[in-house]
């Protein structure tokens, strides 16, 4: 408790240099790319055309989801999980990226994983836009969308930030930890039905082991606020349960980075 | 006058690592016995406002931990350390980031140290100025030569301000008449009632730019006193250290550092 009291103060103090820091890493990120910021959605409409004729057209033969076009079922599920496997990688990764510069002043180390995945929340949120105009016009939006979006957007950049802590901490460290992360997300991106539907075929144990992944929860959330303006999953036990594994990684996370985070430049 | 810098008997050791298990383990507080390097051993001194000080010493003598100390960067493992004010470190790979250019670089170093848009906007041509960097200020800095690279970093950390400046051997690199540039700027930031920490193995440029000086001898503090003083002891030392046979150099080496023995 007392790590999360000095992550919090640093972030109060530093607010600033995380939303200037993070727009600048999302700058140059893309403007030393001749299309600069145009990958921001170009990547994106790539993978999501791979995706959506391969799973979509090739597997399910194009046949929609609970009478939703499988493209507008799919790019629901997909733009959330973009935001995660960026921030789980680009989170695991940033201390370790950033500590040669940082190292060299008193910076405070705290605000990196935060500004790192606040820097993909950018992206995210454009995307967003882009989903909802498209929403709108295939399928027809509703206003109870927007604080569904709003409250699984939160949650998940809660989540990630938490598991950023953890992660970037143990892969500074040891260098091991980021390439076991990297194929953890891997893994997860098929382990959580962002593009497969589960339904009464799939095995009970598999079942019962997708509703403890905390993404499907979100991935979930996202799809009913979006398609259908369903907030009652908000109003059940799988928020608390959610909100609980967030509050867990924040503790360790916190822990553990305040703990190592004075010895990070020894172990360069 | 009040001090700016103060050190009470601090001590640095660094841990060697031999297998990358050790580090985990450690994480989760398992006790093994690892040896550890004492880079440092019971250092205690007392800097004033507006003194420029010189640190000297054998390569591997500790100097660039104790740099590391007092901008911030490393905690002692023992001891205490009390710095008043900000401290900016200059070393020759300056924490600049080679995939950026030297024009970005200014931003993310300015940014980082917590200056708004504004102010780098109005440092940032006189960075680019007293770099000399010229036609370079839009390439990357991993294509930058050396000495490019210590006028950039140096230039960006004096603009930037700092109450206390440490420069980790980063002149070394610079032809005459950046030396001289800087020896100006060091100058006036002595004026300005800052204090600066030069490290070098030039003894000329310690003695033209510092008024006082600390001698590291494998990790203690063999003298701190007036720049003429220590220089002239440790010259003295130098002499006499280098007519000793390889074989005497190795004893001085272990008897102080040890012979790799687990602690």
């Amino acid at each position: 408790m007392k790590s999360l009291r000095i992550i919090f103060k640093e972030h109060i103090k530093n607010l600033y240099m995380i939303f200037s820091l993070s727009l600048y890493e999302l700058k140059i990120a893309y403007v030393s790319n001749r299309l600069g910021l145009g990958w921001m959605v170009l990547n994106p409409v790539i993978q999501i055309a791979v995706y959506w004729s391969v799973f979509g057209l090739g597997i399910r033969g194009g046949a929609p989801v609970h009478g939703v076009p499988f493209f507008v079922w799919l790019i629901c599920g997909l733009i959330p999980w973009f935001y995660t496997s960026g921030g789980i990688i680009q989170g695991s990764n940033s201390v370790y990226t950033k500590l040669a510069t940082a190292s060299k002043m008193n910076f405070p180390l705290s605000i990196i994983p935060t500004l790192s995945i606040i820097s993909q929340l950018y992206t995210h949120l454009i995307l967003l836009v882009v989903i909802g105009i498209i929403i709108a016009f295939s399928h027809g939006l509703t206003w109870m969308s927007l604080p569904g979006v709003a409250f699984y957007c939160l949650s998940l950049t809660c989540f990630l930030v938490g598991l950023s802590f953890l992660t970037s901490t143990l892969s500074t460290i040891v260098r091991d930890v980021h390439l076991l992360v990297q194929t953890a997300a891997r893994m997860l991106f098929f382990l959580t039905p962002v593009m497969w539907v589960m339904n009464a075929k799939t095995p009970q144990l598999l079942q019962d082991a997708i509703n403890l992944n905390p993404i499907y929860y979100i991935i979930n959330g996202y799809r009913s606020s979006l398609l259908y303006g369903n907030l009652n999953m908000i109003w059940s036990l799988h928020t608390l349960y959610f909100w609980g594994i967030t509050l867990v990684l924040f503790l360790i996370g916190g822990m553990l980075h305040i703990r190592l985070r004075r010895q990070f430049v020894d172990y360069l | 006058m009040a001090y700016k810098v103060k050190f009470q008997h601090v001590s640095k050791s660094f841990k060697m690592y031999i297998k990358n298990s050790e580090k985990l383990l450690e994480l989760f507080s398992v006790k093994k016995n690892i040896a550890t390097h004492r880079a440092l051993n019971d250092i205690s001194f007392e800097v004033s406002e507006g003194d420029v000080v010189g640190i000297i010493g054998l390569n591997g003598s500790g100097k660039s931990t104790l740099s590391n100390l007092i901008a911030g960067v490393t905690i002692p493992t023992e001891g205490e350390i009390q710095i008043e004010g900000t401290a900016a470190l200059i070393a020759i790979s300056s924490g600049l980031n080679g995939q950026l250019t030297g024009y970005d670089n200014i931003e993310l170093k300015g940014l980082m140290m917590g200056l708004s848009k504004k102010q780098i906007a109005e440092i940032r041509p006189k960075v680019i100025e007293f770099a000399e960097l010229g036609k370079f200020i839009n390439q990357p800095v991993k294509v930058y030569s050396s000495g490019m690279k210590a006028r950039l970093g140096f230039a960006i950390s004096v603009h930037i301000d700092p109450d206390i400046l440490v420069i980790d051997e980063a002149l070394s690199v610079g032809d005459q008449t950046f030396t001289d540039r800087c020896l100006n700027k060091i100058n006036e930031f002595k004026s300005k009632g800052k204090t600066i920490f030069f490290i070098s193995h030039s003894l000329s440029q310690v003695k033209s730019f510092c008024d006082k000086a600390i001698w590291l001898h494998f990790g203690n503090l063999q003298e701190f006193g007036e720049v003429e003083t220590v220089i002239s002891h440790y010259k003295h030392f130098l002499a006499t250290f280098n007519k000793m046979s390889e074989q005497e150099k190795k004893l001085m080496r272990e008897e102080h550092w040890g012979s790799g023995k687990i602690v």
